[in-house]
C-alpha cells in the first residue's frame, strides 16, 4: 500500500467535451502524483486505449457520442480489477451516480473540481475511500430493504448486511465517513470497506453480462 | 389448447391448422387410394401417426387390428368340434311326404323309408321339392356309446332343421322350445327324457317341413351329455337368436331416438339413420317372424327393398360421417341409390312373376355389395390416416360385415356347410353400434359448434364489455396524464421561476463582471460557483425521497463541506433523525435547504467564523433546525448592512413564512444563531 502510494498513478481520460477533457488533462500533467496515459473523447477510442495499456485510474464521462459511459465502466471493471473508475459529472446527482455505481464505478469527480482538490480526490479513491453523499445513501438504503415496486430486479441484489445498513443510515443523516465511523466506534477505513461492500453489491448483477461485453470487445 | 399438449410430444406434426374438424374434406392428400376418398383430419408429411395420445406407433401397425381380427375368425376353435363322448349321427331314414298329411310319426309308414346321408341337403338331394320329410333316426348305438351320467341327461343338439322341425322320441312328442314357429335359423335342444327310453330299439323320429330350393333340409345331428353338448349350443344361440334379437331391439330404440333428433337437428346424416332403423327394423322382424312356412312374395318384396336401402344407408352414413365431398362421392351417392331402385325393381318384377324367393332377394344384394365395398374403403383409410377409436372401431365393424355378408352369400349359394350359421346379424350389430357411436359423436361434436357459438357470443358480449373498459381506462389514464401534467406544469414554472431568479441572474451578473475589466476573476468565479451551488440545490431538491429532510440538509453539507474546509471553516453537524414533514417536496425541501445554506453563507462571508454547527431536533409539533456560528455577530434588527447580506435575511424570513414556519436570528459577541422552526404538519 504505502509503495503504491508513493509511485505514480496512471490515468486515462473519457471526455467527449473537447475543453473539460483539456483542462482535466492539464491537471493530471500538472499533478506530479499522476500521469496522463490517453485522453479521449469517445467509447471507440477508449476501448482502443484500454486494450493497448489499463490504467490505475479512469476518469469516464457518462454521456459519450458514440455509446453509454456505463457500459465502458462496467467492461473496464470486468477487465480491469486494479482500475480505479471514477464517473465525472456535473452535479452529482442520484441518477448519474447510481447509474455509474451499478455499472461498477468506484467513485465520482465533480467536473468544477478545482485543480487543488482533483488529485487529493483521485488519490483517496485509489487509497480505498468510497465517496457517498447523503441522498444516495438513502436511496441505496431504501433500494435494498425495500425492494418490493423496484422496477430492477430485487432478486438480484444480495441483501445488506445490518452493519451495512448502520452506516448507509448514518451517512443519508449527514454524517462524514470519519463521523460515521465514531459514532459506529470502527476504523474509517471499516467504513470505507462497507461502502465498496455496498457498492460490489449494488453491481454485482451486472458483471456477468459486463464481462460478456468485455469479451465480446476483446478487453478480456 | 389440448392440441398443444401433444403437439410438443409429435414434433413431425403439421402446425395446429391442419387439425380439420370431423367432417372436413380432403385436401391436397395424395396417394394410391382413389382421389376423392375423404382424409380427414389428414396430417401431411406426418410419417408416424398417434394411437393413444401418447404412444406412436409406425402407420403399419395399425394393420395389425385387421390381420388379427380376420386371423382369429379363422382360426378360432369353434364350438362344434368332435369329441369322444357326443355321437354324430350321419345317416338316417327318410319318408317323403309332399301332401304333409301325416301329423304323427304313428302315422308315417317308415318302412318305405329310405337311407340318407346326413346332412340332408335339400338343395342337392330333392331341389324342386316342396312339403314334408320324415326322418327316423336310430339312437341304440350311440346311447350305449355314451352312457347315462348320474343325474345327467343326454340331449340331441340339432344345428339346423329348416324350415321347421318336429321331434319325437320313440313316439312321444319332444319340446324344442320352437312353438310352433320355423326353426330355420335356430339350433334346436333335444333333452332326451329317461323315462322314454327303451332298453332297446329306441327312433328319434323328426318331421321336416320345407322347400328344396330355398336350402331348406336337416343337418346331421349330435347326441351326447348336456354339459357336452351345451357350448355347441349356446354359442349358435347367441349367435343365431340373442343376438339378432338384441339388434331388433337396438335399432327399435334407435329409430325412437333418431326421430326426435333428427325433427331437432334437420341434419341429413340423421335423417339416414331413421330411416336405416326404419328399414332394418321390418326386415329383421320379417326375418326373425315366429310363423311358419315360407314368406309370402309381399314380404319378400318389402325385406328386399328395405334391406337393399338399408345396406345402402350404412355405405352413405359411412362416408357422410367422413365428410366425403367431390364429384366422385356425389356419383356414388347418386350410383348405389340407383342400384338400390334398380334391385328393388328386378326384386318386384320377379315376385309378379312369382320367382322370388329367400334365396334370390339375398342373391340381389350381391351387386350392392361392390359399393359398400368402397365405402369400407374409405373408412378404412380414414382409419389408417387418422387412427382414432371411432374411425378404428366403424372400420373393423364395417370389414366385419363385408366378411359377414361374403360368407352368408356363400352360404345361401350354398358352398359352406350345410349348418353353417349367418353372420350378417352380428356384424350389423357392430355396425349399428359404430354408427350409434359416430351419431353421438357428432352430437357432441355439434354441441361443441353450440358451445362454440355460444362462446362466440360471450366473447363478443366480453369485447363489447372490454372495450367500455377500454374506453373508460383511457379517459382515466387522460384525467391522470391531465393532472400530472398539470402537476408538472406547476413544477415546470417554478423551476422556470428559480432559474430566472436564481442562476440566471447570477450567471448575468457574471457576464457583466467579465466584461469590466477592472473586475477580478475571482469574484466572476464565485458568482459562477454561487450559481452551480444553486442549481446543485434545486437538482438535489428533485431527489428528495420520502419527505426526510435529513439526507437533503445531508447533500447540501455534503457539497458544502469541501469548500468550508478549504477556507479553514469546521462544520460540526449535529442531527437527530427526524420525522416525515407532510408537505416535504421538491420545492418546499428546496426552500428549507436555502435557508440553511443562506445562514451558513452568512456565517462564511460576514461573521469570521471558524465553527458552524448544524443542529436539527425534532419536538411533539415541529422540527427545529438551528445553524450557530462562534463569528463576531450582527444585530439583526438594525439593517445598517446594506446589500446581499440584507436582502439575504428577508429572503430567510420569506420563506420560513412561506413554508408556516418561524425564523429567528439572534446574533451577539458569541456569534449568530439562526432558528428555523417548521411544523410537522401544514
Amino acid at each position: 500500500m504505502a509503495a503504491k502510494n508513493m509511485s505514480i498513478l496512471t490515468v486515462t481520460l473519457v471526455e467527449d467535451d473537447a475543453p473539460i477533457r483539456e483542462e482535466f488533462a492539464q491537471m493530471v500533467r500538472a499533478d506530479a502524483g499522476l500521469k496522463l496515459l490517453s485522453a479521449v473523447g469517445s467509447c471507440a477510442d477508449a476501448r482502443r486505449s484500454f486494450s493497448l495499456a489499463r490504467p490505475d485510474v479512469a476518469l469516464i464521462d457518462l454521456g459519450l457520442p458514440d455509446g453509454d459511459g456505463t457500459e465502458l465502466i462496467a467492461e473496464l471493471a470486468a477487465s480491469s480489477r486494479h482500475t480505479s473508475i471514477l464517473v465525472v459529472t456535473v452535479f452529482g446527482d442520484e441518477a448519474h451516480v447510481v447509474r455509474a455505481l451499478q455499472a461498477g464505478a468506484h467513485g465520482y469527480l465533480l467536473k468544477d473540481t478545482p485543480t487543488a482538490e482533483f488529485g487529493r480526490a483521485i488519490r483517496a479513491v485509489c487509497e480505498g475511500a468510497a465517496p457517498l453523499s447523503p441522498q444516495v445513501a438513502r436511496y441505496l438504503l431504501r433500494r435494498f430493504t425495500k425492494p418490493v415496486g423496484e422496477p430492477e430486479e430485487p432478486r438480484l441484489l444480495e441483501p445488506l448486511t445490518a452493519r451495512e445498513q448502520d452506516v448507509l443510515r448514518a451517512i443519508s443523516q449527514g454524517y462524514s465517513v470519519p463521523e460515521t465511523a465514531r459514532r459506529l466506534e470502527v476504523a474509517p477505513s471499516t467504513v470505507a470497506a462497507h461502502i465498496k461492500s455496498i457498492y460490489g453489491k449494488l453491481a454485482v448483477h451486472t458483471r456477468v453480462e459486463a464481462v460478456n461485453r468485455a469479451r465480446a470487445h476483446g478487453l478480456i | 389448447m389440448r392440441l398443444r399438449g401433444w403437439l410438443a410430444l409429435a414434433p413431425q406434426r403439421a402446425p395446429e391448422g391442419a387439425a380439420v374438424p370431423l367432417g372436413a374434406s380432403a385436401r391436397g392428400c395424395g396417394g394410391p387410394a382413389p382421389r376423392h376418398l375423404p382424409a380427414p383430419e389428414r396430417m401431411p408429411g406426418r410419417r408416424w401417426v398417434f394411437v393413444p395420445r401418447c404412444v406412436f406407433v409406425p402407420r403399419w401397425m395399425l394393420a395389425l387390428p385387421w390381420v388379427l381380427a380376420l386371423t382369429g375368425a379363422l382360426a378360432l376353435p369353434w364350438p362344434g368340434a368332435h369329441a369322444a363322448d357326443r355321437i354324430e349321427f350321419n345317416t338316417a331314414r327318410a319318408v317323403p311326404d309332399a301332401g304333409g298329411g301325416a301329423t304323427r310319426p304313428q302315422e308315417v309308414d317308415f318302412a318305405t323309408a329310405r337311407d340318407v346321408a346326413l346332412p340332408d341337403n335339400w338343395l342337392r338331394t330333392r331341389p324342386d321339392f316342396r312339403g314334408v320329410v320324415w326322418y327316423a333316426v336310430p339312437l341304440d348305438a350311440a346311447l350305449a356309446a355314451v352312457p347315462a351320467g348320474a343325474g345327467e341327461e343326454r340331449v340331441v343338439l340339432v344345428p339346423r332343421v329348416a324350415s321347421r322341425g318336429e321331434f319325437w322320441l320313440n313316439g312321444e312328442r319332444l319340446l324344442t322350445g320352437a312353438g310352433t314357429g320355423h326353426t330355420r335359423n335356430q339350433a334346436l335342444w333335444l333333452t332326451l327324457p329317461a323315462h322314454s327310453l327303451k332298453a332297446a330299439g329306441n327312433v328319434l323320429q323328426v318331421r321336416v317341413e320345407g322347400a328344396g330350393d330355398v336350402r331348406d333340409g336337416l343337418s346331421a345331428l349330435e347326441l351326447g351329455r348336456a354339459a357336452t353338448l351345451a357350448p355347441a349350443y349356446q354359442w349358435r344361440r347367441l349367435v343365431q337368436t340373442t343376438v339378432p334379437l338384441l339388434l331388433l331391439l337396438l335399432v327399435a330404440a334407435g329409430g325412437f331416438a333418431a326421430l326426435p333428433l333428427w325433427l331437432k337437428t334437420r341434419r341429413r346424416a340423421h335423417l339416414m339413420f331413421l330411416v336405416l332403423c326404419a328399414c332394418w327394423l321390418p326386415r329383421n322382424a320379417v326375418v326373425m317372424r315366429p310363423d311358419a312356412g315360407a314368406p309370402t312374395e309381399a314380404l319378400l318384396v318389402l325385406v328386399l327393398v328395405t334391406s337393399l336401402l338399408g345396406s345402402a344407408l350404412v355405405g352413405l352414413l359411412t362416408i357422410e360421417f367422413l365428410g366425403a365431398q367431390g364429384r366422385f362421392w356425389r356419383n356414388y351417392r347418386r350410383a348405389i341409390l340407383g342400384a338400390v331402385g334398380l334391385l328393388s325393381s328386378i326384386g318386384a318384377i320377379w315376385a309378379l312373376a312369382g320367382q322370388l324367393t329367400a334365396r334370390t332377394v339375398i342373391i340381389l344384394h350381391w351387386p350392392l355389395f361392390v359399393f359398400l365395398v368402397v365405402a369400407l374403403l374409405a373408412q378404412v383409410r380414414a382409419a389408417f390416416l387418422n387412427p382414432r377409436p371411432l374411425h378404428v372401431a366403424t372400420a373393423l365393424a364395417l370389414t366385419a360385415w363385408s366378411v359377414a355378408a361374403l360368407h352368408d352369400l356363400a352360404l345361401i349359394a350354398d358352398l359352406t356347410a350345410f349348418d353353417g350359421m349367418l353372420w350378417t346379424p352380428a356384424a350389423i350389430f357392430c355396425v349399428f353400434l359404430s354408427l350409434i357411436w359416430r351419431t353421438i359423436a357428432g352430437l357432441a361434436l355439434a354441441r361443441g359448434s353450440a358451445d362454440t357459438e355460444v362462446n362466440h357470443a360471450v366473447s363478443r358480449a366480453l369485447d363489447e364489455h372490454g372495450r367500455a373498459l377500454e374506453q373508460l381506462r383511457i379517459e382515466y389514464d387522460r384525467k391522470k396524464a391531465d393532472e400530472r401534467n398539470a402537476v408538472i406544469a406547476a413544477e415546470r414554472t417554478r423551476l422556470l421561476h428559480d432559474l430566472h431568479d436564481g442562476m440566471g441572474s447570477q450567471l448575468i451578473t457574471a457576464l457583466r463582471m467579465t466584461r469590466r475589466e477592472e473586475v477580478p476573476r475571482d469574484e466572476v468565479a464565485r458568482v459562477i460557483e454561487d450559481s452551480l451551488e444553486d442549481m446543485r440545490l434545486i437538482i438535489d431538491s428533485l431527489d428528495l425521497e420520502e419527505r426526510d429532510l435529513l439526507p437533503l440538509l445531508g447533500n447540501l453539507r455534503y457539497r458544502l463541506e469541501p469548500r468550508l474546509q478549504s477556507i479553514g471553516i469546521t462544520l460540526i453537524w449535529d442531527v437527530e433523525p427526524l420525522p416525515e414533514l407532510d408537505y416535504l417536496t421538491p420545492e418546499t425541501g428546496l426552500a428549507v435547504v436555502r435557508v440553511v445554506q443562506e445562514a451558513v453563507n452568512n456565517a462564511v462571508r460576514h461573521g469570521g467564523a471558524t465553527g458552524i454547527t448544524v443542529r436539527a431536533r425534532a419536538t411533539q409539533e415541529s422540527v427545529e433546525l438551528s445553524i450557530a456560528d462562534n463569528g463576531r455577530g450582527f444585530d439583526p434588527e438594525r439593517s445598517f448592512e446594506p446589500g446581499a447580506s440584507h436582502r439575504g435575511l428577508s429572503a430567510m424570513r420569506a420563506r420560513a413564512q412561506k413554508l408556516g414556519g418561524t425564523l429567528e436570528i439572534g446574533s451577539g459577541a458569541g456569534g449568530t444563531r439562526v432558528e428555523l422552526r417548521l411544523p410537522l404538519r401544514r
